[in-house]
Protein backbone atom coordinates (compact mmCIF):
# COMPACT_ATOMS: atom_id res chain seq x y z
CA UNK A 1 0.00 0.00 0.00
CA UNK A 2 2.71 2.37 0.94
CA UNK A 3 4.58 1.70 -2.38
CA UNK A 4 1.40 2.53 -4.49
CA UNK A 5 0.95 5.70 -2.57
CA UNK A 6 5.07 6.39 -3.48
CA UNK A 7 4.14 5.78 -7.34
CA UNK A 8 1.02 7.94 -7.50
CA UNK A 9 3.19 10.80 -5.42
CA UNK A 10 6.27 10.18 -8.23
CA UNK A 11 3.82 10.46 -10.90
CA UNK A 12 2.30 13.96 -9.36
CA UNK A 13 5.83 15.69 -9.34
CA UNK A 14 6.29 14.42 -13.20
CA UNK A 15 2.56 16.32 -13.89
CA UNK A 16 3.91 19.39 -11.96
CA UNK A 17 6.96 19.25 -13.65
CA UNK A 18 4.96 19.34 -16.96
CA UNK A 19 2.58 21.80 -16.24
CA UNK A 20 5.32 24.30 -15.44
CA UNK A 21 7.27 23.46 -18.75
CA UNK A 22 3.65 23.55 -20.95
CA UNK A 23 3.10 27.36 -19.16
CA UNK A 24 6.57 28.78 -19.32
CA UNK A 25 6.70 27.48 -23.04
CA UNK A 26 3.39 28.80 -24.04
CA UNK A 27 4.20 32.16 -22.10
CA UNK A 28 7.25 32.53 -24.37
CA UNK A 29 5.62 31.72 -27.17
CA UNK A 30 6.32 31.20 -30.63
CA UNK A 31 9.91 32.43 -32.15
CA UNK A 32 10.01 33.94 -35.69
CA UNK A 33 13.77 34.07 -36.82
CA UNK A 34 14.06 35.85 -40.07
CA UNK A 35 16.69 34.28 -42.48
CA UNK A 36 17.09 35.50 -45.81
CA UNK A 37 14.38 35.32 -47.93
CA UNK A 38 12.28 32.90 -45.87
CA UNK A 39 11.61 32.77 -41.49
CA UNK A 40 12.37 29.78 -39.19
CA UNK A 41 9.51 29.27 -36.70
CA UNK A 42 10.13 27.43 -33.74
CA UNK A 43 6.88 26.60 -32.07
CA UNK A 44 6.36 26.31 -28.04
CA UNK A 45 6.60 22.94 -28.07
CA UNK A 46 10.04 22.77 -29.19
CA UNK A 47 10.89 25.08 -25.75
CA UNK A 48 9.97 22.10 -23.97
CA UNK A 49 12.96 19.98 -25.09
CA UNK A 50 15.30 21.96 -23.71
CA UNK A 51 13.80 22.82 -20.64
CA UNK A 52 12.92 19.00 -20.34
CA UNK A 53 17.07 18.91 -20.32
CA UNK A 54 17.42 21.95 -18.10
CA UNK A 55 15.53 19.95 -15.32
CA UNK A 56 17.26 16.52 -15.74
CA UNK A 57 19.99 14.70 -13.99
CA UNK A 58 22.50 16.79 -15.82
CA UNK A 59 22.05 20.37 -15.10
CA UNK A 60 19.25 21.22 -12.42
CA UNK A 61 18.92 17.44 -11.13
CA UNK A 62 15.15 17.71 -10.52
CA UNK A 63 13.91 14.74 -11.87
CA UNK A 64 16.44 11.29 -11.51
CA UNK A 65 16.62 8.66 -13.63
CA UNK A 66 13.43 6.87 -12.03
CA UNK A 67 11.20 10.18 -12.73
CA UNK A 68 12.38 9.25 -16.44
CA UNK A 69 11.07 5.92 -16.85
CA UNK A 70 8.19 7.15 -15.73
CA UNK A 71 7.67 10.07 -17.94
CA UNK A 72 7.66 7.64 -20.84
CA UNK A 73 4.42 6.02 -20.82
CA UNK A 74 2.88 9.80 -20.27
CA UNK A 75 3.76 10.26 -23.65
CA UNK A 76 1.61 8.25 -25.22
CA UNK A 77 -1.24 8.80 -22.85
CA UNK A 78 -0.87 12.55 -23.69
CA UNK A 79 -0.98 11.51 -27.53
CA UNK A 80 -4.62 10.41 -26.61
CA UNK A 81 -5.77 13.56 -26.70
CA UNK A 82 -3.68 15.19 -29.72
CA UNK A 83 -5.19 12.15 -31.98
CA UNK A 84 -8.72 12.84 -30.70
CA UNK A 85 -7.79 16.36 -32.02
CA UNK A 86 -7.04 15.54 -35.36
CA UNK A 87 -9.93 13.07 -35.95
CA UNK A 88 -12.12 16.26 -35.07
CA UNK A 89 -9.76 17.96 -37.92
CA UNK A 90 -10.88 15.01 -40.40
CA UNK A 91 -14.27 14.75 -40.07
CA UNK A 92 -15.35 18.17 -41.50
CA UNK A 93 -13.29 17.98 -44.75
CA UNK A 94 -13.98 14.03 -45.30
CA UNK A 95 -15.39 14.69 -48.44
CA UNK A 96 -12.35 16.72 -49.84
CA UNK A 97 -9.81 14.01 -48.17
CA UNK A 98 -11.76 11.24 -50.16
CA UNK A 99 -11.13 12.92 -52.82
CA UNK A 100 -7.65 12.91 -52.89
CA UNK A 101 -7.66 9.42 -51.66
CA UNK A 102 -5.60 8.09 -54.50
CA UNK A 103 -2.99 10.83 -53.86
CA UNK A 104 -3.13 9.69 -50.19
CA UNK A 105 -2.90 6.22 -51.21
CA UNK A 106 0.24 6.56 -53.73
CA UNK A 107 2.53 8.85 -51.07
CA UNK A 108 2.47 5.46 -49.17
CA UNK A 109 3.89 4.11 -51.42
CA UNK A 110 6.23 6.85 -52.27
CA UNK A 111 7.65 6.71 -48.27
CA UNK A 112 9.21 3.44 -49.58
CA UNK A 113 11.71 5.33 -51.63
CA UNK A 114 13.90 5.91 -48.48
CA UNK A 115 15.04 2.74 -48.57
CA UNK A 116 16.78 3.87 -51.09
CA UNK A 117 18.78 6.40 -49.84
CA UNK A 118 19.34 5.85 -46.39
CA UNK A 119 20.55 1.89 -46.75
CA UNK A 120 23.20 2.55 -48.50
CA UNK A 121 24.79 5.66 -46.56
CA UNK A 122 23.66 3.54 -43.28
CA UNK A 123 26.28 0.70 -44.79
CA UNK A 124 28.76 3.28 -45.94
CA UNK A 125 28.63 4.68 -42.41
CA UNK A 126 29.26 1.25 -41.43
CA UNK A 127 26.50 -0.17 -40.21
CA UNK A 128 25.30 -3.40 -40.80
CA UNK A 129 22.38 -5.46 -39.55
CA UNK A 130 21.90 -2.46 -37.42
CA UNK A 131 20.89 0.00 -40.67
CA UNK A 132 18.20 -2.52 -41.50
CA UNK A 133 16.18 -1.58 -37.60
CA UNK A 134 17.02 2.05 -37.61
CA UNK A 135 15.91 2.69 -41.79
CA UNK A 136 12.69 1.09 -41.24
CA UNK A 137 11.22 3.06 -38.54
CA UNK A 138 9.51 6.55 -38.89
CA UNK A 139 9.70 6.73 -35.11
CA UNK A 140 6.27 5.11 -34.12
CA UNK A 141 5.91 2.25 -31.76
CA UNK A 142 4.33 -0.06 -34.38
CA UNK A 143 7.97 0.08 -36.07
CA UNK A 144 9.57 -0.62 -32.62
CA UNK A 145 7.43 -3.72 -32.14
CA UNK A 146 7.69 -5.44 -35.80
CA UNK A 147 11.13 -5.33 -35.75
CA UNK A 148 11.02 -6.56 -31.78
CA UNK A 149 8.51 -9.27 -33.29
CA UNK A 150 10.71 -10.49 -36.55
CA UNK A 151 14.40 -9.84 -34.97
CA UNK A 152 14.45 -9.72 -31.13
CA UNK A 153 14.59 -6.48 -29.18
CA UNK A 154 18.17 -7.90 -28.11
CA UNK A 155 19.09 -8.27 -32.24
CA UNK A 156 21.51 -5.57 -33.96
CA UNK A 157 18.08 -5.25 -36.18
CA UNK A 158 16.61 -4.25 -32.78
CA UNK A 159 19.05 -1.92 -31.74
CA UNK A 160 18.91 -0.13 -34.80
CA UNK A 161 15.26 0.34 -34.38
CA UNK A 162 15.66 1.42 -30.64
CA UNK A 163 18.40 4.23 -31.60
CA UNK A 164 16.18 5.14 -34.58
CA UNK A 165 12.90 5.42 -31.86
CA UNK A 166 14.98 7.59 -29.49
CA UNK A 167 16.61 9.69 -32.34
CA UNK A 168 12.92 10.13 -33.68
CA UNK A 169 11.56 11.15 -30.02
CA UNK A 170 14.23 13.81 -29.66
CA UNK A 171 15.79 15.28 -32.94
CA UNK A 172 12.10 14.08 -34.66
CA UNK A 173 10.35 17.12 -33.66
CA UNK A 174 12.99 19.60 -34.30
CA UNK A 175 13.51 17.65 -37.77
CA UNK A 176 10.08 17.89 -38.81
CA UNK A 177 9.37 21.42 -38.04
CA UNK A 178 12.97 22.55 -40.02
CA UNK A 179 11.76 20.57 -43.34
CA UNK A 180 8.09 22.29 -42.57
CA UNK A 181 9.85 25.24 -42.61
CA UNK A 182 12.71 24.18 -45.18
CA UNK A 183 9.26 23.07 -47.68
CA UNK A 184 7.33 25.92 -47.12
CA UNK A 185 9.28 28.51 -47.69
CA UNK A 186 12.06 27.42 -50.58
CA UNK A 187 10.27 24.48 -53.22
CA UNK A 188 7.24 25.28 -55.34
CA UNK A 189 5.67 21.78 -53.94
CA UNK A 190 1.49 22.41 -53.45
CA UNK A 191 0.79 23.02 -49.42
CA UNK A 192 -1.39 19.75 -50.07
CA UNK A 193 1.58 17.53 -51.06
CA UNK A 194 3.46 19.02 -48.30
CA UNK A 195 0.47 18.42 -45.63
CA UNK A 196 0.36 14.69 -46.57
CA UNK A 197 3.95 14.25 -46.28
CA UNK A 198 3.79 16.04 -42.83
CA UNK A 199 1.49 13.14 -41.37
CA UNK A 200 4.29 10.50 -42.28
CA UNK A 201 6.32 10.07 -38.78
CA UNK A 202 4.85 10.38 -35.17
CA UNK A 203 2.16 12.30 -33.82
CA UNK A 204 3.98 15.15 -32.71
CA UNK A 205 6.33 15.55 -35.87
CA UNK A 206 3.00 15.57 -37.66
CA UNK A 207 2.13 18.57 -35.69
CA UNK A 208 5.51 20.06 -36.16
CA UNK A 209 5.30 20.08 -39.92
CA UNK A 210 1.67 20.49 -40.28
CA UNK A 211 1.57 23.74 -37.82
CA UNK A 212 5.08 25.66 -39.09
CA UNK A 213 3.58 25.09 -42.35
CA UNK A 214 0.03 26.47 -42.27
CA UNK A 215 1.65 29.21 -40.61
CA UNK A 216 3.07 30.25 -44.14
CA UNK A 217 -0.28 29.07 -45.79
CA UNK A 218 -2.96 30.70 -43.42
CA UNK A 219 -5.53 30.12 -45.91
CA UNK A 220 -5.19 27.21 -45.81
CA UNK A 221 -4.87 25.95 -42.56
CA UNK A 222 -7.70 23.69 -42.03
CA UNK A 223 -7.05 21.90 -45.49
CA UNK A 224 -3.44 21.21 -44.35
CA UNK A 225 -3.96 20.38 -40.86
CA UNK A 226 -6.59 18.03 -42.00
CA UNK A 227 -4.68 16.47 -44.73
CA UNK A 228 -1.75 15.59 -42.54
CA UNK A 229 -4.08 14.12 -40.35
CA UNK A 230 -5.47 11.98 -42.58
CA UNK A 231 -2.53 11.08 -43.89
CA UNK A 232 -1.24 10.05 -40.24
CA UNK A 233 -4.37 8.06 -39.87
CA UNK A 234 -3.07 6.22 -43.07
CA UNK A 235 -0.03 5.56 -42.07
CA UNK A 236 -0.60 4.43 -38.55
CA UNK A 237 -3.65 1.84 -39.60
CA UNK A 238 -1.73 0.54 -43.05
CA UNK A 239 1.91 1.00 -41.61
CA UNK A 240 2.62 -1.93 -40.06
CA UNK A 241 1.31 -4.43 -43.13
CA UNK A 242 3.54 -1.78 -45.45
CA UNK A 243 6.44 -2.02 -43.18
CA UNK A 244 5.90 -5.88 -42.74
CA UNK A 245 5.43 -7.33 -46.44
CA UNK A 246 6.85 -4.39 -48.44
CA UNK A 247 9.31 -2.48 -47.01
CA UNK A 248 11.58 -5.24 -44.63
CA UNK A 249 11.77 -7.45 -47.70
CA UNK A 250 12.93 -5.23 -49.87
CA UNK A 251 15.30 -3.82 -47.45
CA UNK A 252 16.99 -7.73 -46.87
CA UNK A 253 17.42 -8.33 -50.89
CA UNK A 254 18.89 -4.48 -51.19
CA UNK A 255 20.94 -4.94 -48.07
CA UNK A 256 22.19 -8.68 -49.60
CA UNK A 257 23.29 -6.97 -52.85
CA UNK A 258 24.88 -3.99 -51.33
CA UNK A 259 27.12 -6.13 -48.57
CA UNK A 260 28.32 -7.73 -51.52
CA UNK A 261 29.36 -4.45 -53.00
CA UNK A 262 30.80 -2.94 -50.15
CA UNK A 263 32.67 -6.17 -49.19
CA UNK A 264 34.43 -6.57 -52.48
CA UNK A 265 35.54 -3.18 -52.14
CA UNK A 266 36.99 -3.52 -48.88
CA UNK A 267 38.93 -6.74 -50.07
CA UNK A 268 40.15 -4.72 -52.97
CA UNK A 269 41.20 -2.15 -51.20
CA UNK A 270 43.47 -4.65 -48.89
CA UNK A 271 44.87 -6.34 -51.07
CA UNK A 272 46.17 -2.84 -53.22
CA UNK A 273 47.52 -1.86 -49.73
CA UNK A 274 49.21 -5.30 -49.38
CA UNK B 1 -6.64 0.93 -20.19
CA UNK B 2 -9.07 3.79 -19.80
CA UNK B 3 -9.46 3.34 -16.20
CA UNK B 4 -5.70 3.01 -15.27
CA UNK B 5 -4.74 5.90 -16.81
CA UNK B 6 -8.17 8.47 -15.74
CA UNK B 7 -5.90 9.98 -12.94
CA UNK B 8 -2.80 10.90 -15.68
CA UNK B 9 -5.76 11.86 -18.26
CA UNK B 10 -7.30 14.30 -15.50
CA UNK B 11 -3.64 15.62 -15.14
CA UNK B 12 -2.79 16.54 -18.81
CA UNK B 13 -6.28 17.63 -19.42
CA UNK B 14 -5.70 20.24 -16.69
CA UNK B 15 -2.30 20.99 -18.25
CA UNK B 16 -3.59 21.20 -21.54
CA UNK B 17 -6.69 24.04 -20.26
CA UNK B 18 -3.90 25.85 -18.69
CA UNK B 19 -1.54 25.80 -21.89
CA UNK B 20 -4.58 26.67 -23.80
CA UNK B 21 -5.35 29.64 -21.68
CA UNK B 22 -1.89 31.32 -21.89
CA UNK B 23 -1.60 30.47 -26.07
CA UNK B 24 -4.83 31.02 -26.83
CA UNK B 25 -6.25 33.26 -24.03
CA UNK B 26 -9.11 30.79 -24.06
CA UNK B 27 -10.17 30.34 -19.79
CA UNK B 28 -10.46 26.93 -18.88
CA UNK B 29 -14.18 27.09 -18.06
CA UNK B 30 -15.03 27.78 -21.98
CA UNK B 31 -12.25 25.14 -23.18
CA UNK B 32 -13.42 22.62 -20.74
CA UNK B 33 -16.65 21.39 -22.54
CA UNK B 34 -14.62 20.37 -25.23
CA UNK B 35 -11.45 19.13 -23.45
CA UNK B 36 -14.50 16.54 -21.97
CA UNK B 37 -15.61 15.45 -24.98
CA UNK B 38 -12.26 14.74 -26.47
CA UNK B 39 -11.75 12.81 -22.93
CA UNK B 40 -15.13 10.69 -23.78
CA UNK B 41 -14.42 9.68 -27.36
CA UNK B 42 -11.18 8.50 -25.88
CA UNK B 43 -12.90 6.44 -23.41
CA UNK B 44 -14.66 5.28 -25.99
CA UNK B 45 -11.94 4.28 -27.93
CA UNK B 46 -10.46 2.67 -25.34
CA UNK B 47 -13.97 0.27 -24.76
CA UNK B 48 -13.95 -0.37 -29.04
CA UNK B 49 -10.13 -1.64 -28.64
CA UNK B 50 -11.12 -3.92 -25.72
CA UNK B 51 -13.59 -5.53 -27.10
CA UNK B 52 -12.59 -6.22 -30.86
CA UNK B 53 -11.16 -9.59 -30.98
CA UNK B 54 -8.10 -8.59 -33.64
CA UNK B 55 -5.28 -6.02 -33.14
CA UNK B 56 -6.06 -2.16 -33.94
CA UNK B 57 -3.76 0.45 -32.88
CA UNK B 58 -5.27 2.25 -29.68
CA UNK B 59 -4.88 5.62 -31.49
CA UNK B 60 -6.29 4.65 -34.92
CA UNK B 61 -9.71 3.69 -33.15
CA UNK B 62 -9.79 7.45 -31.33
CA UNK B 63 -9.01 9.42 -34.72
CA UNK B 64 -11.56 7.17 -36.32
CA UNK B 65 -14.11 7.64 -33.47
CA UNK B 66 -13.32 11.42 -33.60
CA UNK B 67 -13.84 11.86 -37.50
CA UNK B 68 -17.02 10.24 -36.99
CA UNK B 69 -18.43 11.89 -34.46
CA UNK B 70 -17.41 15.30 -36.73
CA UNK B 71 -18.89 14.17 -40.08
CA UNK B 72 -21.18 16.83 -41.43
CA UNK B 73 -24.00 13.83 -41.02
CA UNK B 74 -23.51 13.06 -37.72
CA UNK B 75 -26.05 14.14 -35.33
CA UNK B 76 -25.10 17.31 -33.49
CA UNK B 77 -21.82 17.23 -34.75
CA UNK B 78 -21.71 20.76 -34.89
CA UNK B 79 -22.44 21.48 -31.36
CA UNK B 80 -19.44 19.06 -31.30
CA UNK B 81 -17.54 20.92 -33.22
CA UNK B 82 -17.93 24.07 -31.78
CA UNK B 83 -17.03 23.25 -28.27
CA UNK B 84 -13.84 21.12 -29.37
CA UNK B 85 -12.16 24.18 -31.49
CA UNK B 86 -11.63 25.84 -28.28
CA UNK B 87 -9.23 23.60 -27.35
CA UNK B 88 -6.42 24.37 -29.58
CA UNK B 89 -4.35 21.41 -31.48
CA UNK B 90 -0.93 23.30 -30.36
CA UNK B 91 -1.83 23.30 -26.99
CA UNK B 92 -2.52 19.72 -27.01
CA UNK B 93 0.98 18.77 -28.72
CA UNK B 94 2.31 21.01 -26.12
CA UNK B 95 2.00 18.28 -22.99
CA UNK B 96 3.07 15.83 -25.33
CA UNK B 97 6.69 17.28 -25.93
CA UNK B 98 6.57 18.27 -22.42
CA UNK B 99 6.68 14.40 -21.02
CA UNK B 100 9.36 13.65 -23.93
CA UNK B 101 11.50 16.80 -22.96
CA UNK B 102 11.51 15.30 -18.94
CA UNK B 103 12.74 12.32 -20.07
CA UNK B 104 14.63 13.60 -23.14
CA UNK B 105 18.44 13.32 -20.83
CA UNK B 106 17.39 9.03 -20.67
CA UNK B 107 17.01 8.70 -24.52
CA UNK B 108 20.63 11.08 -25.42
CA UNK B 109 22.41 8.79 -22.71
CA UNK B 110 21.02 5.69 -24.94
CA UNK B 111 22.62 7.24 -28.37
CA UNK B 112 26.03 8.10 -26.57
CA UNK B 113 28.75 6.26 -27.71
CA UNK B 114 29.38 3.04 -30.01
CA UNK B 115 27.44 3.36 -33.21
CA UNK B 116 25.39 5.88 -31.54
CA UNK B 117 25.76 8.22 -34.13
CA UNK B 118 25.54 6.61 -36.89
CA UNK B 119 22.06 5.25 -35.96
CA UNK B 120 21.32 8.84 -35.27
CA UNK B 121 22.72 9.37 -38.62
CA UNK B 122 20.77 6.85 -40.99
CA UNK B 123 17.64 7.64 -39.01
CA UNK B 124 17.58 11.36 -40.01
CA UNK B 125 18.45 9.94 -43.14
CA UNK B 126 15.08 7.68 -43.27
CA UNK B 127 13.01 10.37 -41.58
CA UNK B 128 13.88 12.98 -44.44
CA UNK B 129 14.13 10.14 -47.18
CA UNK B 130 10.52 8.95 -45.94
CA UNK B 131 9.29 12.81 -46.26
CA UNK B 132 10.38 13.73 -49.69
CA UNK B 133 9.33 10.12 -51.19
CA UNK B 134 5.63 11.12 -49.67
CA UNK B 135 5.68 14.68 -51.20
CA UNK B 136 7.03 14.00 -54.69
CA UNK B 137 4.70 10.79 -55.08
CA UNK B 138 1.88 12.69 -53.56
CA UNK B 139 2.47 15.98 -55.61
CA UNK B 140 2.68 14.31 -58.99
CA UNK B 141 -0.86 11.95 -58.07
CA UNK B 142 -2.36 15.26 -57.09
CA UNK B 143 -1.31 16.88 -60.30
CA UNK B 144 -2.16 13.88 -62.84
CA UNK B 145 -5.81 13.63 -60.53
CA UNK B 146 -6.25 17.37 -60.92
CA UNK B 147 -6.69 17.86 -57.44
CA UNK B 148 -4.45 20.77 -57.93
Amino acid sequence: MSQHKEETSGFVKIHLLALAIVVIAEFIGPWSIPMGIGTIMILPFLHCLWMGYLVGPKILKLVDNVDMEKASPLIIVSVWFLMARYGTLIGPTLATILGSSLALIAQEIGQLGAVFIALPVAMMLGLRREAIGCTNSVGRETNLGLIGDLYGMDSPEGLGAIGAYVTGTVFGTILFSILGNVFGTFTNFHPISLAMAAGTGSASMMTAASSTLSTFYPDLKSEILAFAAASNLLTGATGLYKQWLLQIPMTEAMYKKLVLLLDRNNKSQEARSE
Amino acid sequence: MFKKNLNNLLWIGGIVLLGNWVSVKIPPWEALPGLLILLAMVGIACLLNKITPFYVPLIAYISTVALICTLPQFPGSEIILRYVEKVSFLALCTPVVAYAGIAITKDLEALKGGAGWKIVVSTLIALVGTYLGSVIVGEIVLKMTGRI
